[in-house]
């Protein structure tokens, strides 16, 4: 039946109605899509780049060449520009960002709703987010420009009028820095938040922390300390009720990163006669790690 | 089944023509059958499913069958993960590539998301781990890239490399 079937069963992949294919690359990780799947064939390429739910909610925090100075790159050149129009909701609270990436990003994703942002000392806090919001959207400048032209409106002036771009975002999760003991200001949150209400337009613009570093869904109302050892410091992750089991995970709690270390220390213990075999296997797990954690952020 | 009440059964047929009869609750794990057969009432008219095929409608009838007594998810976080798939419906899911396609097309038709969150999970794992070229295999996809434009296409989307 396969032999027979093989010249209709052709490309029938592609040929899945376009919400279902999408579907099915929805629940492939994002270096599947574009680094894998959009070499496969031209109109593979063009389905993932131009297919809105693909890039809709775009979680750029297992991305291993994340920085600041790549995010221009990321966002100026890589991305396409009417992809870029599909980015809705945007993660970057794993990054730590400062004003002139966000700028970028804010410039470059026109669309863009919702984003998840991390309070990163000296580089990102509220204030600057604030001060970054005015600088792109507040039309302050438009009203002085007009005010001016009126009073003096016998004069024939050119107009200087600058047209300042739309905010259209209008929920911030904002996550809690790891080493940072306050958790937040609530002035500097309210001031934040009423200047995203004004910009957008939006009396339901939100700021929504402390955000929950786990599940991403639901405000974080623990502090869990890291009982691994893979940092300098004390490292806490922030987490809901739900995710942080009421406060009972803390007695052995390790993030992620602990983990995967001791995982690998594990591993290269178990097989250190076999070094070759040990290494595939090592790749193997980091690869199978790292797929679903991005499948399970996604 | 001793004391449980009677259910009423619902004739479909096929895109062939072909005749199947259900029992009610398992015919409206499919939402355009329950909704349907909500508008309708009492009938004992076949309901005709023109999109479906005979093979497929029983494939897709077995599924129901197996899962009439499942809870209705009431969110859909669990969907996007793709290593969840319990040895009942991996075995279900061991079939060729057409009729795989064929049971994504008619879970989508007939409203059965379980099912159509199942075969496009069943798809993604025979994505998940590939390089481009055994996904060409897998999927019988020809390559109309040349080898420059394969390598530019590689470079554009190096930025998207994992941790």
């Amino acid at each position: 039946m396969n032999k027979t079937n093989s010249a209709g069963k052709r490309q029938m992949f592609l040929h899945l109605p376009p919400e279902i294919l999408g579907k099915i690359l929805l629940l492939t990780s994002l270096q599947t899509r574009t680094m894998i799947l959009s070499s496969v064939c031209k109109s593979l390429k063009h389905f993932i780049f131009n297919h809105d739910i693909l890039w809709s909610k775009l979680n750029l925090n297992p991305l291993k060449n994340i920085s600041n100075s790549t995010i221009s790159n990321i966002f100026c050149c890589n991305i396409p520009n009417d992809t870029k129009n599909f980015i809705r909701e945007l993660l970057v609270n794993d990054i730590n960002i400062n004003k002139d990436s966000l700028k970028i990003i804010l410039e470059t994703c026109v669309n863009l709703k919702s984003l998840h942002l991390r309070t990163y000392k000296d580089n990102m806090n509220m204030k600057i987010f604030k001060d970054l919001l005015e600088e792109l959207y507040n039309d302050k400048e438009q009203a002085d420009v007009q005010e001016k032209e009126e009073n003096e409106k016998n004069q024939q002036q050119s107009s200087t009028t600058v047209v300042k771009p739309i905010c259209n975002l209008t929920t911030i999760y904002w996550h809690v820095g790891h080493s940072f003991e306050d958790w937040w200001f609530p002035m500097v949150k309210n001031s934040l938040e009423s200047t995203l209400k004004k910009l957008s337009n939006n009396s339901k613009a939100t700021i929504k922390v402390p955000w929950c570093d786990v599940c991403n869904q639901q405000k974080a109302s623990m502090k869990l300390t890291c009982n691994g050892d893979s940092h300098r410091k004390n490292w806490s992750i922030y987490g809901c009720f739900e995710c942080a089991d009421y406060g009972n995970m803390q007695a052995d709690f390790k993030c992620d990163e602990c983990l995967r270390t001791e995982k690998l220390e594990n591993l290269t213990q178990i097989d250190v006669n076999s070094v070759s075999s040990s290494n595939i296997r090592l790749i193997n797990a980091i690869d199978d790690e790292v797929e679903n954690e991005v499948v399970s952020e996604e | 089944m001793t004391g449980a009440p009677e259910q009423r059964n619902v004739k479909l047929t096929s895109s062939e023509g072909t005749e199947f009869k259900v029992e009610r609750d398992v015919a409206e794990k499919s939402v355009l059958l329950k909704n349907m057969l909500e508008d309708v009432g009492e009938s004992d008219m076949a309901i005709p499913l023109p999109n479906v095929t005979g093979p497929i409608l029983q494939k897709v009838i077995e599924y129901c069958i197996h899962h009439r007594d499942d809870p209705v998810p009431a969110h859909d976080d669990d969907t996007k993960k793709t290593d969840d798939i319990d040895d009942w419906d991996a075995e279900f899911c061991k079939v060729d590539q057409g009729t795989l396609y064929e049971l994504i097309l008619a879970s989508n038709y007939l409203d059965i998301k379980p099912l159509l969150d199942l075969t496009c999970k069943t798809v993604a794992n025979m994505i998940k781990g590939k390089s481009p070229e055994e996904i060409r295999k897998t999927f019988n996809i020809a390559n109309d890239f040349t080898p420059e434009e394969e390598e530019q296409v590689r470079r554009e989307n190096e930025w998207c490399e994992g941790r």
